[in-house]
């Protein structure tokens, strides 16, 4: 591949990054398809293309990528990192805890692995792995806060939720709509 | 408490109560901040809230009764009911106000806000898309403070749209890291709570 050819894949590639960040999904995926069109051995854009996908619902064709591209970046450990990542988001739980110990088998100071993966744990019904993601030692990463703030606040209002559904069918309430928080947590 | 806290906040407490006398909620709520900030969740910040949010009730429900029409009473009327946890009645405000807001131009000024109480009081509701609906249509082209970010991320929780959650999440993330230490401390109370029930 030509230097320039290699630049306008670079390009693409951030270009898809940001439009992720931005909430963009259709134009994410189709820039990091783009890539790989262009550079099928791209390392991270396969794995990139795979969280967007899974962010866009598209669940089955993410969690392949992210198989494909953790097959193919062995020595990547950021690749299978991404990958748990697909994986936890796609609600595969034990593939995605896989993926972050083999990192931790790598490298046991990876922080975001460990965190990672005790969310993976938590999120698998062990409500006793919240204690060890305390605030001090969260890893400062976005991602991984805003899905530590997602099983805390489920945590914290799957209560009043229950209580608001069970209301709704006695009729002493307006129905609440989020019928399908409860099964998505467990 | 330092004997210079103590200090301190015995003067904001007797300033705020002053304020209060006069019927200057919104400098009372100033003093209040002030307690609440030294002395979080204990009995004279506690007290001292209370005391508020009744004035700016009585306030807000004054107001109203004087001119009916004022967009302004309505809104804090429906805020010092939030406030209260009194959500049907704040979402009733609110939508009075959306109401006034449609038929009086000049009152347009008002409308974002009101649509955020509105937003807020229908998710408190249970009433989760409307919720969405209300905090889409009071967002600023752009923006949308951290607040809006968290309960669209709850909105989209209840609605079991994880992927949307998480979204709004990573924004208010962003825009307010402190978010988190303070929902960790929430949890951490909550499950002290249960186990010393338990």
């Amino acid at each position: 591949m030509n230097f320039v050819r290699r630049i306008e894949t670079l390009r693409w590639f951030r270009q898809g990054q940001k439009k992720a960040r931005q909430g963009d999904l259709t134009g994410a995926v189709s820039r990091f398809r783009q890539v790989l069109q262009a550079r099928p051995g791209h390392p991270f854009a396969r794995v990139h293309l795979a969280l967007a996908l899974v962010a866009a619902g598209e669940v089955e064709e993410a969690r392949r990528l992210a198989s494909e591209a953790a097959a193919r970046a062995t020595g990547r450990p950021g690749v299978r990192l991404l990958a748990g990542r697909v994986f936890y988001d796609a609600g595969d739980l034990d593939r995605a805890r896989e993926m972050f110990q083999s990192v931790l088998r790598d490298n046991p100071a990876n922080d975001l692995a460990a965190g990672y993966d005790l969310l993976a744990q938590w999120a698998a019904g062990d409500r006793e792995a919240w204690r060890q993601l305390t605030p001090n030692a969260l890893p400062d990463s976005t991602p991984f806060l805003a899905r530590w703030l997602e099983m805390v606040e489920l945590e914290l209002r799957r209560e009043k939720w229950d209580a608001q559904r069970q209301a709704a069918c006695a009729g002493a309430a307006p129905a609440p709509e989020g019928g399908r928080a409860q099964e998505n947590a467990s | 408490m330092r004997f210079l806290d103590q200090m301190r906040v015995a003067f904001w407490l007797w300033r705020g109560r002053a304020a209060l006398k006069a019927g200057r909620v919104d400098k009372a709520e100033m003093w209040l901040e002030a307690v609440e900030e030294t002395v979080p969740g204990q009995p004279p910040a506690v007290e001292f809230r209370r005391m508020v949010q009744q004035a700016a009730l009585a306030r807000g429900k004054r107001l109203i009764e004087e001119d009916p029409e004022s967009v302004e009473a309505r809104g804090d009327y429906a805020r010092a009911l939030l406030a209260e946890e009194r959500y049907d009645e704040a979402y009733e405000q609110a939508q009075a106000g959306l109401r006034l807001i449609a038929a009086n131009a000049k009152a347009a000024v008002f409308e974002k806000e009101m649509l955020q109480i509105a937003g807020e009081a229908a998710f408190e509701r249970g009433l989760f898309a409307e919720s969405l609906e209300l905090f889409r249509k009071g967002e600023e082209p752009g923006f949308a403070m951290a607040s809006i970010h968290y309960y669209r991320g709850l909105c989209h929780l209840a609605l079991g749209d994880r992927a949307g959650c998480r979204r709004e999440f990573e924004s208010l993330v962003r825009q307010a890291h402190w978010a988190v230490g303070i929902r960790h401390a929430e949890l951490a109370q909550r499950r002290q709570g249960a186990e010393t029930a338990g």
